[in-house]
């Protein structure tokens, strides 16, 4: 996978869970440029493993002489995102992937309707940026957990016109019908945060008869750890244990199986891997319903197997 | 005939189960289908039928008009439908499905309004009732109003051709190529 070398120009915490990470070039070219909803991998050597994790840049797209990320300090960790807050500092070097985009806007749409829930956000901070400079109709709906952790809602509240937020721990919750009725034709809805969000989503907009070329979302909080298990390569004959901070897709590169991928969250369905045998448990949302009770496809990027799992590799 | 991929395929006029608004714009003289229609509408949705007749047949209108949710709006021959759709289409909400019963001519001239404000394919129920339709000429570009007929001739460089079943969305045109001598 080819990297870039980036050193950490400055970091900044707006809240107590959250540091924001700005990357320069090593050799302080100009950084590739990218669209709204772009991430990058960071790549992080973790207990012996190499392992990737994927940020939404929150920079101006424009600007290319660095890129910023927000990375939120999760409680239940699997080790990623506790690694940047506690041994990232300024000065350290990194390597990161070139921008790639999963999520981008739909250029043709009449109306954006934005969806996030708590660092799920991360993406909205470049297409905010976007939609404003080309003056777009957009509106802006985020969900969260609690008022002082939460970054971005003073920003969206002073320039955001239309900006809705639903605070939890103040007993607001956010209410998908509401925001997806009575949308005017043409519109198109993005989502991003965890899987309840997206999946309800989902079914309010199939409820509603949106077609689905019309939503678009980007899975967060995939919670990549879980209990560890076995895998067998029926084919290549190797085999090996994801450990419980690791995902089968990582477990599988450190053995030195070369998998195509895209998203790394369970949304593009590029890594979609045969399964021979095996218990599966899905954490995607890719696959359908029926190809998920059918156990013979696994999104090794997110997914995971009970005890043992044998794949058509 | 062998039909290729570009060839449009055209249903039946039945209201889709899902959808939350139905709109319909119609230049067909056949009511019945209409009236069957709104028959068969689900409960709790409304519609909205643009109708391009002759004469306006008080008895039949009626029959459209029995249920208060349905909106009937009736436009003489080549006046003032496409203004009045474009204008019930960008107030309709997401859901929305449209239907199109007419020539060719006039559905694939509704598609693009359709289109125009973001409704994609999935939601645009397309459906013939008359010969009229509209063929590319492939030697000046002329969109020729025609027939069925398999060979017609080009109003403006006078050269037969063979109409084939390469149709163009974006045109809403058959191409023509001139017939072997």
């Amino acid at each position: 996978m080819k990297t870039i070398t980036v050193c950490v120009a400055g970091i900044k915490q707006p809240v107590d869970n959250v540091k924001i990470f700005r990357f320069i070039a090593q050799d302080l070219a100009a950084l590739p440029g990218f669209s709204p909803g772009s991430n990058i991998l960071v790549k992080l050597n973790l207990y012996g493993y190499t392992h990737y994790n994927a940020y939404s840049l929150i920079n101006d797209p424009w600007d290319t002489e660095a890129y910023e990320i927000a990375v939120l300090r999760r409680d239940d960790s699997h080790g990623g995102s506790s690694f940047m807050h506690n041994l990232i500092q300024t000065g350290s070097v990194l390597e990161i992937t070139y921008p790639r985009n999963n999520f981008p806007i739909n250029k043709l749409a009449r109306k954006h309707i934005l969806i996030a829930g708590g660092i799920g956000v991360t993406p909205f901070v470049t297409y905010i940026k976007y939609l404003m400079r080309y003056q777009l109709d957009f509106e802006m709906h985020y969900a969260f957990k609690c008022m002082n952790k939460t970054v971005f809602h003073n920003q969206l509240i002073d320039i955001v016109k239309k900006y809705y937020y639903y605070c939890s721990n103040d007993g607001k919750r956010v209410r998908v019908e509401d925001i997806l009725k009575d949308q005017p034709v043409g519109a198109h809805a993005y989502v991003c945060g965890p899987k309840s969000l997206i999946e309800n989503v989902i079914s309010v907009a199939e409820y509603l008869n949106w077609p689905r070329s019309h939503l678009h979302y980007e899975l967060f909080d995939s919670g990549q750890s879980g209990n560890p298990f076995i895998f067998e390569l029926k084919n290549s004959n190797m085999s090996g244990n994801v450990p419980k901070d690791l995902t089968l897709l990582e477990a599988l590169e450190n053995l030195g199986v070369d998998i195509p991928y895209g998203c790394r969250s369970g949304a593009c369905g590029l890594c979609a891997t045969r399964v021979i045998s095996g218990d599966i448990e899905h954490r995607d949302c890719y696959l359908s319903d029926d190809e998920k009770k059918e156990g013979n496809l696994i999104l090794p990027c997110v997914s995971r197997g009970h005890d043992k799992i044998i794949l058509d590799l | 005939m062998f039909l290729r991929r570009s060839t449009p395929l055209y249903t039946e006029l039945v209201p889709t189960e899902a959808a939350n608004q139905h709109i319909i714009a119609s230049n067909c003289n056949n009511i019945t289908s209409l009236m069957e229609f709104t028959k068969k509408l689900p409960p709790l949705t409304s519609l909205i039928v643009h109708l391009e007749i002759d004469s306006d047949d008080i008895m039949v209108l009626d029959g459209l008009r029995t249920d208060e949710r349905f909106q009937v709006i009736t436009h003489k021959p080549q006046c003032g439908i496409t203004h009045a759709m474009l204008d019930t289409l960008n107030k309709s909400s997401m859901g929305t499905v449209v239907y199109f019963s007419g020539d060719e001519i006039f559905i694939w001239s509704m598609v693009k309004l359709a289109k125009k404000v973001g409704i994609t394919d999935g939601n645009i129920i397309l459906n013939k009732c008359g010969s009229k339709r509209n063929v590319y000429c492939a030697h000046c570009s002329t969109i020729n109003i025609a027939d069925n007929s398999s060979i017609i001739q080009c109003n403006r460089c006078g050269t037969s051709l063979f109409v084939r079943n390469h149709f163009s969305r974006r045109m809403g045109a058959y191409l023509g190529v001139r017939v072997d001598d």
